[in-house]
């Protein structure tokens, strides 16, 4: 009786992990859907942020196959508890006993493939999900670029600080949000031009002199070269 | 970093200095100073009212849009354009109550 209780704990523990890596992968996904956006605007010069979150993907789709097996084997158990006395099924025992002694070691403890301690679990999913309705919404404007970058950027700071330095996760969200600073400085640099150009251009309208018109359109071209086309977000489903 | 309030101030000095000058040049009246008058009120207007006006209209730019909404390089390149036209700003408060 005392062992269907642990396993049906670490059931628990195991169906909020896997709640968590739904979130995380969807943040995944949404980090792709806006890097392949600025990619096309931006000739592809944030490859490298694209290859980081592929490595962030890849980690997540490993932890949640690790997770569904180690919570379809405590369900099979809870289940049908005759199983535990079977001694094909001692390995998964075992296995869940890791799971079981990661639980009681508490929030930091020892590293286990697929498995997150409820805590760390519930602050994944109460982070992202509090801003999933913005990953809804078309950007119009550089400043919502800025935005929902800045947004990533801080839960990826948020979840650096979840995670121990050893966790697979905590140095690819260290790389994420140091790559994603270089885009917030592009979105900042385009606002930046955006508004100058306009500016430019409405003065070269107004100055008296041709030689001080002909300054600021000069100024105003090799601006507009270096202007991007906003990228258009899109909202399609998974690429394969 | 560029002292803004004295770099308009210079140039609001240096403007009325020159236009003054313009003005000096303007009221003489002799046919043979001619061609030299209209050769100085131009070197005037073209070596001086103009670039002065230039960084009028740059500083009235960085101050209207903020220094930090306009593009490092561009601002780089305004405010070393500033700082050469501020050269023929010189000193020209204490020269005008001289004159």
């Amino acid at each position: 009786m005392q062992m269907k209780n642990q396993i049906r704990n670490i059931a628990k523990a195991l169906q909020q992990t896997n709640h968590a890596f739904e979130s995380l992968s969807n943040l995944g996904f949404h980090l792709l859907q806006d890097l392949e956006s600025m990619n096309s605007s931006f000739d592809n010069s944030f490859q490298i942020s694209r290859i980081i979150n592929d490595q962030f993907r890849a980690q997540c789709a490993i932890q949640s196959h690790e997770n569904e097996k180690l919570l379809f084997i405590a369900t099979k158990i809870l289940s049908e508890p005759e199983l535990i006395d079977e001694s094909e099924v001692e390995p998964y025992l075992i296995s869940l006993g890791a799971v079981d002694a990661s639980l009681r070691d508490g929030k930091h403890g020892r590293p286990i493939v697929g498995f997150m301690h409820p805590t760390i679990s519930e602050a994944i999913a109460d982070l992202l999900e509090e801003n999933l309705f913005h990953e809804l919404r078309l950007h119009s404007s550089w400043d919502d670029w800025n935005s929902s970058f800045q947004r990533k950027q801080s839960q990826l700071q948020q979840l650096i600080e979840l995670f121990p330095i050893e966790h697979p996760f905590s140095t690819i969200f260290v790389s994420l949000q140091l790559s994603l600073s270089s885009i917030t400085e592009e979105i900042s640099e385009q606002k930046k031009i955006e508004t100058t150009l306009h500016s430019l251009i409405q003065h070269s309208n107004d100055v008296l002199h041709a030689e001080h018109a002909a300054y600021f359109r000069l100024h105003s071209m090799r601006l507009e070269r270096k202007l991007v086309q906003l990228p258009v977000r899109c909202l399609e489903s998974e690429e394969e | 970093m560029l002292d803004i309030e004295d770099i308009k101030q210079g140039i609001i000095e240096a403007q009325q200095y020159h236009l003054s000058t313009l003005e000096r040049l303007n009221s003489i009246e002799s046919n043979h100073l001619s061609g030299q008058v209209r050769s100085l009120q131009h070197s005037i207007n073209h070596s001086i009212l103009r670039p002065l006006e230039k960084a009028e209209m740059l500083i009235s730019m960085i101050e209207e849009l903020g220094a930090k909404n306009i593009p490092k390089a561009l601002l780089d390149e305004w405010i070393e354009e500033v700082k050469t036209i501020q050269i023929l700003t010189g000193d020209y408060a204490d020269e005008e109550s001289n004159s």
